[in-house]
């Protein structure tokens, strides 16, 4: 039988098509053998055409994909749909001849000719492209892990700096467990004994040994190591946590310290450390700031609202000397401080936390004397 | 003026430290009247009693200090017990040299907070009974005339009634006069309890000094 002319032009053409394509371009008929191999293929595999035709399919294949693979084109067989484009399926590997592995991404079509079923899968080796992901990604993570690292040096920083305060508020309760024991026992060794008073003492034990403990468990939780991990919190729980650990440095400083709170407030997402750490910042600033206020109170109000529809903003309000309009902004770089022997970094720092959050962090100076820092969080949905 | 029950004033900020003092102290039988802080104390109107004053060192607004400082300012000599939780020795020297009766530590060993308070408040009724013993002398010289005051000054240096009267320019009987008189309103029962009392207070400056509620 003679083959026309056109046939033959077309077939070259279509060789032609094949072996100039970028992608690999695979054909197996029914049974799953090799029909077609181009040169693409041949690149990415190492094997020639010749090797490879009339081969199973499992040649080009991980050992451990090739049971998956073979149901995959199955299952694709009995299907109605006739082609899956690139990215539709999972990633898959292709092996090479000396048994390497590369990462590539696939389409596949299937044709019903008259001499059987013919499937076609196309190929690119994405080998450059998750090299290059992936060190993106390791760069990504050393950021973040780089900014965790920093935040959390910070914090044991500033857990160096309020360790007197802390301990006095720990000292406090234990000062007065102590002595209520001490009463228990006096009141039980009374003749007669009085119960009352030795059981309302125990109660005392009781609380304020707790007290104590509280302390204790905020300061473990704000020192622990480990990457930052945003869950659903309370803030007004976040914000009473916070206040117990500067308590003492308040009470120091002769600052009283007011807690506002509105009801209902939904929770947020964010990781509890980092916006403690936030917050305890913006206490100590505050308490700070207010040291050299002598002819007014020092006041510092801590204030939790909703902000919008899905944002909680948490206000830190103190009666100080306030805020020059002019530098508001370059607080909040690094190194920029105007404490003697402060390191600048603080609000930097809250700042990158604040913003790893998506919410903001910024300044105002009050009607009256002082200034507030406010941030926000979004609410979890 | 019978003297009332006595009294312990406790000053601390920390609301668990005043009820764990409150109880340990009343467990001894004492009364204990707890503030937390120093104004809320000197606005109380404390009763006329033995007492004593167990006071934190730091305190919102005005310091236990600076509470010390002001009650001596107004001549109050109330015995304090300072406690502290940050026992720093500068403010420990303040506080001793400024009268203070003890400087504890927190957290203290009970036994000598309880002895510390007992024996402030010892001091304290042994000063009042004091005061109150100068008062009563103070009382009777006011009723002396000018010339019986005259007449005291010179007998209890030692004078005999011949000296005294020439020294003064009236006679003998009269000055023994006055004697009795003085003897009779001072209470004296001797020349020598005389020259006691008149020692123990500067009779000259009667009616001035201190005051001491």
């Amino acid at each position: 039988m003679q083959i026309p002319d056109e046939l033959r032009s077309l077939e070259a053409r279509f060789a032609g098509i094949l072996e100039t394509a970028e992608d690999a371009v695979i054909s197996v008929d029914a049974d799953q053998r090799i029909t077609v191999f181009n040169r693409a293929a041949e690149k990415s595999f190492g094997y020639t055409a010749a090797e490879v035709i009339g081969q199973p399919l499992e040649l080009l294949l991980p050992d451990r994909s090739a049971a998956s693979h073979r149901q995959l084109i199955e299952g694709f067989d009995h299907s109605s749909v006739t082609a899956r484009r690139m990215g539709e399926l999972r990633e898959v590997f292709g092996r090479r001849k000396n048994g390497s592995e590369f990462p590539a991404e696939a389409s596949i079509s299937k044709l019903n000719l008259p001499g059987g079923k013919l499937f076609t899968a196309f190929l690119r080796d994405v080998t450059e492209r998750k090299q290059i992901e992936a060190a993106r990604k390791q760069a990504v993570d050393a950021l973040v892990e780089a900014r965790a690292e920093l935040a959390r040096v910070a914090r044991v920083t500033t857990m160096g700096e309020l360790a007197a305060s802390i301990a006095q508020e720990v000292n406090q309760p234990l000062a007065a467990v102590i002595t209520n024991a001490s009463a228990c026992l006096r009141w039980l060794a009374a003749t007669p004994s009085n119960m009352a008073e030795a059981n309302a003492a125990v109660q005392r034990v009781i609380r304020d040994a707790n007290r104590a403990g509280e302390v204790i468990v905020g300061i473990r939780a704000f020192l622990k190591r480990g990457q930052p991990r945003k869950t659903q919190l309370q803030m007004g729980e976040i914000v009473r946590e916070v206040v117990i650990l500067a308590q003492g440095e308040a009470r120091t400083h002769e600052v009283a310290m007011r807690v506002e709170s509105t009801a209902d407030l939904p929770p947020v997402l964010a990781d509890q450390v980092e916006v403690q750490q936030v917050l305890l910042n913006l206490i100590l600033n505050a308490i700070e700031a207010m040291s050299t206020v002598t002819e007014r109170a020092r006041v510092l109000e801590v204030a939790t609202a909703k902000h919008g529809a899905d944002e909680v903003v948490v206000a830190v309000r103190d009666s100080g000397p306030g805020l020059d309009l002019g530098r508001m902004e370059r607080l909040f770089d690094p190194f920029y401080t105007t404490k003697p022997d402060g390191m600048g970094m603080g609000l930097a720092i809250s700042r990158s936390i604040i913003d790893a959050h998506g919410g903001q962090l910024w300044a105002m100076p009050n009607d009256g004397p002082g200034a507030t820092f406010r941030f926000t969080l979004p609410v979890f949905a | 003026m019978k003297p009332q029950e006595s009294v312990v004033f406790v000053v601390d900020d920390d609301a668990s430290v005043r009820e764990a003092l409150s109880s340990l102290i009343r467990s001894i039988g004492l009364r204990v009247e707890t503030f937390s802080s120093a104004q809320e104390f000197l606005s109380y109107p404390r009763p006329n009693a033995a007492a004593c004053l167990v006071l934190d060192v730091r305190l919102p607004g005005p310091s236990g200090l600076d509470l010390q400082r002001e009650l001596a300012n107004a001549g109050e000599r109330i015995p304090i017990i300072f406690i502290t939780g940050h026992g720093d020795i500068p403010m420990t020297v303040r506080a001793m040299k400024a009268g203070a009766a003890e400087f504890l530590p927190k957290p203290f060993r009970e036994q000598e907070l309880l002895d510390a308070v007992r024996t402030a408040i010892e001091r304290d009724r042994a000063t009042r009974d004091q005061w109150a013993e100068l008062a009563q002398i103070r009382d009777r010289y006011e009723t002396l005339t000018a010339r019986e005051r005259e007449v005291t000054t010179l007998i209890v240096k030692g004078k005999l009634n011949k000296q005294v009267a020439a020294e003064l320019g009236i006679s003998e009987i009269t000055v023994k006069v006055h004697r009795r008189h003085i003897m009779e309103k001072m209470k004296a029962r001797s020349l020598a309890d005389l020259v006691r009392i008149a020692e123990k207070t500067p009779l000259e400056n009667a009616g001035g000094g201190a005051t001491y509620t």
